[in-house]
């Protein structure tokens, strides 16, 4: 009788388990990526376009400039965004890759342009008013 | 006494198939006169077995267990909807969102499985009837749960999900997010038709787990309670606890198939959805040749193909036939319910015909 009890228990434990882990592995997030000029302090990031934004190898984004878009990433941890700016005729002209943890509640907003020169706030989240 | 012979005679294999038969005549006539091409009716019909078969394969272990169709299915899709509704709103996608929708559904469909089934072993020989009204009452608590309880007790996020009230769930939810991810979940296209292949690989593995059940002590245990609830008792089968646990099975396995059958829809009708459910996978069932004492695998994906046939072409042999499609909707409803009439009747009938030979068995007349 108690070891069955265990078990019942055992089992009721690991469906939680499970269910914790397919939350975070499902969890979808709407990030906001934006190819807009963004002011940080005292800098202006220009945009630059056309730009091709892929994510984790497989949602890509075609950003003109000063233009914004939506993309929905899929779990919690770590996310791939490699950015290509394109000349007129559809040519890479230069690729920044790099990867990112998101904030874990929705209104995530990525800049193009920072990203592209190399600011540290690149990516978080937008204050909505 | 005497065996009965089961001889093979043409009368025979005509009542024992005739619903079946009638449906692969009324097709071979609709099929040419709807215009449909070869490639869209395979498509159609790959789509709908893979949307189907789940839920109609729940319903064989309570049949295995003598207590009949067991139209307290939609009891298990309530609760599969509910576990869909909540995912949704947490905004879980693909292939985890449906699993943690089926784990959300499975105590809920265990709940409602143990009460129906404590009510149908009140209610021995009126199982049917007793679950077909049990889900009227389980809709009517769904439906209290979901408009007044869902975004007040129970929270919900999305502004999409709820009333403007500020309670209660919108009528249509989006399922974009987990739409088709099973069936596509492995790509596969043949001839330009696309093969739901995903899905069919949980039907396999579901109708082995069937075959496999059916082999064990419990399975066993059903098989000598469906043929004789007395006899299974004198041989030391907990006769109700047997039937309990078929229910349950049935409950929580309607649940799991209506998620698969709503991934493939993409949209959940809240208030409607699952009233359908129990109906239209009976008439399936029984289409393919089963009865409400047995009923086979092959019953099931026969029964699904051949009534979604009359589906898909009733409305256009309706329309080049008669210019109204509108007949063919009505038809495809007079035959879903007509049917379930039908197999009822035949059953009874049947058992009449058993009750009075086994009574002239007893006189010494037969």
């Amino acid at each position: 009788m108690k070891k069955r009890l265990i078990m019942q228990i055992g089992l009721v434990v690991l469906l939680i388990v499970i269910s914790i882990f397919l939350y975070r592995i499902g969890k979808g997030f709407q990030l906001i990526v934006e190819n807009k000029n963004y002011t940080l302090g005292d800098v202006v990031y220009e945009a630059e376009g056309p730009v091709r934004v892929t994510f984790d190898d497989e949602i890509q984004l075609d950003l003109k400039k000063n233009r914004a878009d939506l993309a929905i990433l899929v779990g919690y941890g770590k996310h791939k965004i490699k950015v290509e700016v394109l000349d007129n005729n559809g040519n890479t002209i230069r690729t920044v890759e790099k990867t990112f943890s998101l904030s874990g509640k929705e209104g995530d907003l990525v800049s193009i342009p920072a990203l592209l020169n190399g600011s540290d706030k690149w990516i978080f989240r937008r204050n909505v008013t | 006494m005497k065996k009965r012979e089961a001889k093979f005679t043409i009368k025979r294999f005509l009542m024992t198939n005739i619903v079946p038969i009638l449906f692969i005549l009324l097709s071979a006539f609709a099929i040419p006169i709807s215009q449909f091409s070869a490639n869209y009716l395979i498509q159609e019909m790959l789509i709908r077995l893979a949307r189907n078969s789940f839920l109609v394969l729940s319903l064989l272990i309570p049949i295995i267990a003598g207590m009949g169709l067991n139209f307290g299915m939609v009891l298990g899709a309530m609760a599969g909807q509910i576990g869909l509704i909540l995912i949704t709103d947490w905004k879980i996608l693909g292939i985890p969102g449906m699993a943690l929708a089926a784990i959300i559904a499975t105590p809920l469909a265990i709940a409602l499985g143990w009460m129906c089934g404590t009510i149908l072993n009140r209610a021995k020989g009126r199982e049917m009837v007793t679950s077909y009204i049990l889900g009227f009452f389980v809709n009517g608590l769904y439906q209290l749960v979901v408009l007044y309880f869902f975004g007040y007790l129970i929270p919900i996020r999305s502004p999409e999900l709820v009333l403007s009230r500020g309670y209660g769930i919108r009528n249509a939810v989006n399922l974009l997010g987990i739409r088709n991810c099973l069936d596509y979940f492995i790509p596969v296209t043949i001839h330009g038709v696309k093969v739901p292949l995903g899905t069919f690989i949980v039907i396999a593995i579901f109708s082995a787990f069937i075959v496999w059940f059916r082999r064990t002590k419990l399975g066993q245990d059903m098989r000598a309670v469906g043929q004789d609830m007395e006899v299974a008792r004198s041989a030391g089968i907990a006769v109700e606890r047997t039937r309990l646990i078929s229910i349950v099975i049935s409950t929580v396995l309607a649940a799991y198939g209506q998620i698969i059958f709503l991934q493939n829809i993409g949209t959940l009708n809240t208030y409607n959805s699952h009233e359908q459910a129990g109906m239209f996978a009976i008439a399936a069932l029984l289409v393919g040749g089963a009865s409400v004492a047995k009923a086979t695998l092959p019953n099931v994906f026969v029964g699904v193909v051949l009534f979604h046939l009359m589906f898909v072409v009733s409305p256009m042999a309706g329309k080049y036939l008669i210019g109204q499609a509108q007949l063919g909707e009505y038809f495809r409803v007079f035959v879903s319910y007509g049917v379930v009439a039908l197999a009822l009747a035949i059953y009874e009938w049947r058992r009449a015909q058993e009750r009075a030979y086994a009574r002239r068995m007893f006189r010494g007349e037969a």
